[in-house]
């Protein structure tokens, strides 16, 4: 045991706790963001692990600080390679892919079908990867296998890229995993109740005629912080053979600062209903017309399993 | 695990050309010296300690009746620096006297003793004569014949503990008051001095670099940390920020070894680079052989740094507190008859009292704070005038616990406790024998229980009990006054038991995703208990074909349990002095690097790797200057073959013997000593050491500093006052790029996309340590007052880049700032 170098990371941590938060904040939308990624079971959506010969599908939750922007994509899934850093490839074939090269509004998405048993043998994990191009479309000389992570991009004068790829976990043994839902958990603002519209993409971006809802409440800019809280009446924690799963759960928002980017409820957290808390420091400003301020959650259950979320409130002066 | 035949024979007859061109370069590289044998040359003079300044030899007010008139015999070790590092009263009697004069006789100031103009550390006796007043005089007491009664103390001085294997070396010299180290400033009587001085053992290795005296304990901007103070010589690298461990000859820390007394040393630095968790001020030197090492050491293909503890001073009781802003300490030794000493050690961090109060509170709350806390028990006994026993335990514990409620930005995997330990304790004997005139035996038997444990979230918790035996049994057949034999037996056998929930371990260097985020890596649970044992012989001759030449074959065998493999490594040292102030050197051998042992579980590693293997080669030349300057010069050259590195696709078996590397450089230094208050070091190193795994192009070791340019000096000014100062300039670190990324929708987290592995460099690092110390003498203590000042121009030194969340934009991450370090430290 000549090493041990593990304390030396916990100094590290020390020095470095804090001092990230110079560059940009990670949980404010200031461009095209890919956000998380679902996977669905074909005909089973809450399952997140599919099973050998099953067909599945992985959606990407894509926002933006303003306006929606049409995406052109690139994606693909295959078995995934055992690679420790950096970004993993494949171990064997294309099992499905998906493109759009003329960008469009709406998820990028994959279809896939997952192996027999036999030609899976003893790995148990996927790759869905690829690029996704706000208002351009992808490059991926060669092919997206070939072009993958290094050349994988997009054409498009104002094309923004953005690589992703997502593990799927494939049911080999019976086991299964539920992704969480965030629809039956209550979110609450200033201690209301915050509901979510039908589509808040849809809403204008000028809010203070329409808004005054509990899907749009309104606030006044400059005004300091907001509390805003998430009850999990729902309880999605599974148990698994190694414990209950921890859910954490990731905030942004598209102006002001959610106080951290993560949060988690831990495996052994015993209050009923788990509750997550945030403080929302407001716009310092919003136009005469108000503000559309778009909050998004991303629930993960760490074994692949995801649920979003949005929000939204309207600043007003 | 599977049996698989040795391939070492394969492996030194693939080498054994290149060792045979090398062996016969370095025996004709001195023309002029392939003529008939020349003369013999002179034995080497030696010239005792010479007092400096007239010592204080005015009466003491407070002394007994009994006392007046004696004049008092002291034995006087002095180090190659001149200074007086123990002084014991031959016959003592307890009184206070005895004391006034061992206080005075610590501040002697000596010229050290030379051998043929090189200082070196002495044991001399020395009469200390004061100025009673004469017969008659109203004042004086009855005169005695005390001198005369020291006079007749046994004349027999021992050899210096530092050189237990080298036959002293006597002098005798008659000098004039003045010359000689008696304690008379004028007058025109004659002294008689007679001195045994010892000097170190030849040098058998082609490199050795030994820091001794002030030079372990006041090297600026090491806070008096003798381990640290090795990075002012050559081949030494600038250690990776956060780790202290040496870095040499483009070696990582890992493949060096670093010992104490013969044994490995678990842990090396408090939190891995704060400060040594053995006392500095119980060693007594720090060797440093930067490769081309003895037979003697095996298990690594870097180099070795070979620490020595000294001897309990038996003179009488001495005792030493030290309280800084880091730490406290405590020494304490003390005589147990007259043939045993002990000393007595122990410190604890400080930090803990203030950690709360300088930590950002804000984001975790402190569970435990950092705790550091070490100790050491030595006892030495003289069995007999052929038998000394050496008893030894030391330990260490660092801990630290913190809670985060949050996660950590960025990383989700990093919440909750984050905590480790690491707590290790040691006992060690050691029996030197004179086992007849011409053979010596050295036997050592060290037991260790060594616990780690941490805990990082949810995605790392780890715990490691390793119960460790090391033996070694060494001895030395000195046949002809040509040739002596050494042969021994080195024996290390561990016994781990733990668990292990994390990422799997990655390559050990070369990798530019050490220190990713955990949520993005792989877990493996293990919980394994397994042995490793691994015995190795090796022998070793010193033959002088001339008096000039030394050549010093050797060869060492190896057996690694775990990985089942033998492997064989020859060895071979030629020293020449061709003048008297000029040595020529050249070495080769083959050295053997044992994989680590969590690489032999199957789970996570191969239990059918090899251990690595490197061929070395070196060359140089060693000039004196008069008596106050040596400089060096060296070339030296690896190459490393069997290198373990992780598989290409991360799949089993992990790790593979399928990289390669290749390390050559230039050293030039240069040590001066102009007086006894000054010492100065410089160093210069000019390298480049590279790696390539399987067929990738090669690429630069993750420490490979191009330049390396260290300069240290220290000076008694006088009054108490010393002061030093260290200048550090070397060739950043290279750093992989991050050339994108991607966005990881499983985790949240953006995983980096690398480009060509260590394709860039920080900016140069360049940093200038001052340290100032003020000593008052007051009677039979001494208080000293220190400044430490680590980084004096608080230079930014960027040790890396601090990327943003999806990698778009970066900063640079600055090195350690201005540190000072202040205390107060008293000896009695």
């Amino acid at each position: 045991m000549r090493r041990f170098s593990s304390i030396c990371v916990l100094l590290t941590l020390l020095a470095t706790t804090g001092c990230g938060d110079e560059l940009h904040p990670s949980q404010v939308i200031e461009k095209n963001r890919v956000l998380g990624a679902r996977t669905e079971v074909l005909g089973a959506p809450q399952r997140a692990w599919p099973a050998p010969g099953e067909a599945a599908s992985v959606r990407f939750l894509v926002v933006d600080p303003g306006e929606r922007a049409p995406l052109g994509y690139a994606l693909a899934a295959c078995v995934r390679d055992a690679s420790l850093g950096g970004v993993p490839a494949c171990d064997g074939p294309i099992l499905g892919e998906q493109r759009v090269d003329v960008p469009e509004l709406g998820a990028p998405i994959v279809d896939f079908v997952v192996p027999s048993a036999s030609d899976l043998g003893n790995r148990r994990s996927l790759l869905v990867f690829g690029v996704v191009c706000a208002r351009g479309a992808p490059s991926t000389p060669g092919g997206l296998v070939a072009a993958w992570p290094d050349r994988a991009g997009c054409t498009g004068a104002d094309a923004l890229p953005t690589r992703v790829l997502a593990n799927v976990t494939v049911s080999t043994d019976g086991s299964s995993n539920q992704n969480p839902s965030l629809s039956d958990d209550l979110f609450q603002q200033g201690g209301s109740a915050w509901t979510s519209t039908p589509d808040p993409w849809a809403l204008p971006p000028k809010c203070s005629a329409t808004a005054g809802t509990p899907a749009v409440p309104i606030v006044s800019a400059g005004t300091g912080a907001l509390d805003l809280s998430l009850s999990l009446l729902g309880d999605d924690r599974e148990s698994t053979p190694e414990g209950r799963e921890a859910l954490s759960i990731a905030s942004f928002s598209t102006a002001g600062e959610v106080d951290r980017p993560f949060s988690v409820v831990e495996s052994d957290d015993a209050s009923n209903p788990p509750v997550v808390g945030w403080t929302f420091e407001l716009p310092k400003s919003a136009p005469a017309e108000g503000r559309l301020v778009r909050l998004h959650f991303v629930m993960r259950d760490g074994r692949g399993g995801t649920d979003f979320a949005t929000r939204t409130l309207c600043v007003v002066p | 695990m599977l049996p698989r035949p040795a391939r070492t024979g394969a492996e030194v007859r693939s080498l054994a050309p290149l060792i045979v061109i090398f062996a016969a370069v370095g025996a004709t590289s001195i023309p002029a010296r392939a003529q008939p044998v020349p003369a013999p040359r002179p034995a080497p003079r030696v010239t005792p300690p010479q007092l400096v300044a007239p010592p204080d030899r005015s009466v003491p007010t407070a002394v007994e009746a009994q006392e007046r008139g004696r004049n008092v015999l002291f034995e006087l070790e002095i180090d190659d620096a001149g200074h007086v590092t123990a002084a014991r009263v031959v016959t003592p009697s307890g009184s206070e006297l005895e004391r006034v004069l061992t206080a005075r006789a610590l501040g002697l100031k000596m010229e050290p003793a030379r051998r043929d103009g090189v200082p070196i550390a002495a044991r001399i006796r020395f009469l200390f004569q004061l100025d009673w007043p004469t017969e008659g005089d109203a004042t004086s007491a009855p005169k005695t014949d005390s001198a005369a009664n020291e006079d007749d103390a046994p004349r027999a001085a021992s050899a210096d503990a530092s050189a237990p294997r080298t036959p002293p070396e006597t002098v005798a010299t008659n000098a004039k008051s003045g010359q000689a180290p008696a304690g008379s400033s004028g007058g025109d009587e004659e002294l008689v001095y007679e001195a045994e001085a010892s000097v170190e053992a030849p040098t058998r290795e082609v490199t050795r670099h030994s820091l001794r005296g002030e030079a372990l304990t006041k090297m600026p901007g090491t806070r008096g940390d003798a381990l640290r103070a090795v990075e002012v010589l050559p081949g030494v690298s600038r250690p990776a920020a956060g780790d202290g461990a040496p870095i040499l000859r483009g070696a990582s820390s890992f493949e060096s070894l670093v010992l104490l007394d013969g044994s490995t040393i678990p842990l090396l630095y408090h939190f891995q680079s704060l400060t040594s968790t053995f006392s500095s001020r119980l060693l007594q030197s720090v060797d440093m052989y930067p490769s081309n090492f003895s037979v003697r050491y095996g298990r690594v293909h870097g180099g070795v740094v070979a620490a020595r503890s000294r001897s309990p001073r038996r003179d009488r009781l001495h005792a030493l507190a030290d309280v800084s802003l880091l730490d406290s300490s405590v020494l304490v030794e003390a005589p147990i008859g007259d043939h045993t000493g002990v000393a007595l050690a122990a410190r604890r961090s400080n930090i803990d009292f203030y950690f709360e109060k300088v930590a950002p509170s804000d984001s975790f709350s402190v569970v435990a704070a950092p705790l550091y806390w070490d100790y050491q028990a030595l006892v030495e006994h003289e069995l007999s005038s052929r038998h000394t026993l050496r008893l030894k335990a030391y330990g260490s514990r660092d801990q630290l616990e913190l809670f985060f409620a949050e996660p950590v930005a960025g990383d989700p995997s990093l919440r909750g406790d984050i905590a480790g330990m690491m707590e290790f304790h040691h006992v060690q004997g050691e029996l030197k024998s004179r086992l007849g005139p011409r053979v010596e035996q050295d036997l050592s038997l060290t037991l260790g229980r060594n616990v780690l444990s941490q805990r990082i979230g949810p995605e790392i918790d780890a715990r490691l009990e390793t119960v460790t035996l090391a033996g070694r049994g060494e001895w030395k057949l000195q046949a002809r006054s040509d040739l002596s034999l050494t042969a021994g037996v080195d024996v290390e056998a561990s016994f781990f038991d733990g668990t292990y929930r994390g990422s799997r371990p990655p390559q050990l260097e070369g990798d530019p995703s050490i220190g990713e985020t955990q949520t993005t890596t792989a877990r493996v649970d293990l919980e394994a208990a397994f042995r490793h044992v691994s015995p190795a012989f090796y022998a070793e001759l010193g033959w002088l074909p001339a008096t000039w030449v030394r050549v010093v074959p050797g060869v060492r065998l190896d057996y690694f349990e775990l990985f089942d493999s033998w492997t064989v490594d020859p060895r071979l040292a030629v020293r020449m002095e061709v003048t008297k102030t000029t040595t020529l050197k050249s070495g080769v051998g083959l050295f053997t690097q044992a994989p680590l042992y969590y690489q032999g579980i199957s789970e996570i590693g191969n239990p059918e790797l090899e251990p690595e293997r490197a061929l070395h080669a070196s060359v140089g030349v060693e000039q004196r200057f008069g008596h106050w300057l040596e400089m060096g010069a060296e070339g030296f050259a690896k190459r490393i073959t069997q290198r373990i590195v992780a598989t290409t696709d991360g799949n089993a078996p992990f790790f593979v013997n399928d990289g390669i590397g290749r390390v050559h450089g230039i050293e030039l230094s240069a040590k001066a000593r102009p007086d006894s208050d000054t010492f100065a070091y410089l160093a210069y190193t000019l390298s480049r050491s590279e790696r390539r795994d399987h067929a990738d192009p090669w690429r630069l070791f993750d420490y490979d500093q191009t330049h390396n340019l260290v300069a240290a000096l220290g000076r008694d000014l006088g009054a108490g006052w010393e002061a030093g100062a260290r200048f550090r300039w070397v060739t950043g670190n290279p750093r992989t790029p991050v050339v994108g990324s991607a966005f990881d929708a499983s985790t949240g987290v953006y995983r980096p996309l690398y480009g060509a592995i260590n394709s860039e460099r920080n900016p140069t690092f360049y940093q200038l340590d001052l340290s100032v110390e003020k000593t008052w003498a007051l009677p039979g203590f001494q208080l000293t007052a220190y400044l430490d000042l680590q980084n004096a121009t608080n230079a930014a030194n960027p040790e890396g880049v601090t990327y943003s969340y999806d990698y778009s934009d970066s900063e640079t991450t600055r090195g350690l700032p201005l540190f000072p370090n202040i205390g107060l430290r008293g000896e009695l």
